[in-house]
């Protein structure tokens, strides 16, 4: 067995060979005039942008920036899926909430409305944008109290239209 | 016309360029004056292209590399206060940047561009000792063996690599490469003796 040393001496003369290896030849003479030509151009080492970057690879690479476009773009379709569905949850399509009111309003009757008061005069307010799971659901506020006026039927419709109240006359 | 071989430095003489020359070019390129930085090109060029090419294995890269040394250099001049030579300085700049430049190629496929084995190495004492004994060598060409060597350093981490690149083959000192690598000298002599080891084992039947 060769003692450590005489294998560091081997492997130092082997790394040798490396000190022999050559550039082409001239190229130590045209190496200064190419930096003093970039350099009169005014040219600049800098630290590239990632968006210089990313379009000189689209540019080498179009494949690569082909996907990625076509990466993009299924993204912003995704997202405006998203979007939308997003919005309709929010606002449940319009027929759910008239259907809801439509078969229990046609013919709204306030047979016992929860705390209504005979001589007032009610209103169908707008039904409260409700999530999906939640059914609409109308609410009913007073407008204005008619006690001292003759109660007049109204339409039970749940349509909103001119609430008709007789006044008594000013006379 | 012989071609000069990649320069190597064989003493801390020759490692640091007389600094009143190298001062005195710095202080008219930094005026603007590009014939006297075309002479400090001309002075460092094969050093810098040396470790370059050594750490890169391949002769494009270091072209470039060296070419973005000595421009980076001429622009960051201004900055350049003379707190430590010239030639560390741009080896310094060389160096950063060969290290940035291989963590980017690291998960890019890389393949050998290695330059000629000059005439002179045949003369080369070294390398004829190597060749007259019986050794697994003698059955490879100079260019097998080449390639040999730098695939077993380009197993090497960069830090390790570049410290076997700027001792064992560019003959620089412990002290110098320490500056150049923003590191202490302990760190230089337990990264080379690392280095060594793992070449040894990555060579072994070469080295027998």
């Amino acid at each position: 067995m060769q003692p450590p040393d005489d294998a560091e001496q081997r492997l130092l003369r082997l790394l040798a060979l490396k000190r022999h290896e050559v550039p082409p030849p001239g190229f130590f003479d045209q190496l200064p005039v190419r930096i003093l030509v970039n350099l009169r151009a005014g040219s600049e080492i800098e630290d590239i942008p990632w968006w210089t970057r990313a379009w000189r690879m689209v540019i080498q690479e179009p494949m690569i920036g082909l996907s990625y476009a076509a990466l993009g773009v299924g993204a912003v379709l995704f997202g405006v899926s998203v979007l939308e569905t997003a919005i309709d949850v929010q606002s449940p399509p319009v027929g759910l909430s008239q259907g809801i009111l439509s078969s229990s309003t046609t013919d709204l009757i306030f047979a016992d409305p929860q705390g209504a008061t005979p001589g007032v005069i009610y209103r169908v307010a707008e039904p409260t944008p409700s999530t999906w799971f939640q059914p609409t659901t109308a609410s009913f506020a007073p407008v204005a109290s008619a006690a001292s006026t003759p109660y007049t039927p109204f339409s039970r419709s749940n349509t909103l239209g001119p609430i008709p109240v007789s006044y008594p006359s000013s006379r | 016309m012989g071609v000069p071989a990649v320069a190597t430095v064989s003493s801390p003489e020759v490692a640091t360029p007389s600094l009143p020359e190298d001062a005195a070019l710095v202080l008219r390129s930094q005026g603007g004056d590009l014939a006297a930085f075309d002479l400090l090109i001309r002075r460092h060029q094969e050093r810098v292209y040396a470790t370059v090419y050594h750490m890169t294995a391949n002769h494009e890269d270091a072209a470039d590399l060296t070419q973005e040394t000595f421009i980076k250099a001429y622009n960051a001049l201004p900055g350049f206060k003379g707190d430590s030579g010239f030639f560390t300085w741009i080896y310094r700049i060389a160096v950063n940047r060969t290290l940035n430049f291989l963590k980017q190629r690291r998960n890019r496929t890389h393949h050998l561009s290695l330059n000629d084995i000059d005439f002179n190495a045949e003369n080369d004492p070294d390398l004829v000792a190597l060749s007259s004994e019986k050794t697994p060598q003698r059955d490879l060409n100079l260019t097998e063996l080449q390639e040999k060597l730098n695939n077993a350093l380009l197993k090497l981490s960069e830090s390790h690599r570049m410290v076997v690149v700027l001792h064992d083959i560019q003959g620089i000192p412990h002290e110098e490469i320490a500056r150049i690598m923003d590191c202490n000298t302990g760190t230089v002599r337990s990264r080379l003796f690392y280095a060594r080891q793992q070449l040894q084992g990555l060579l072994s039947d070469y080295l027998k």
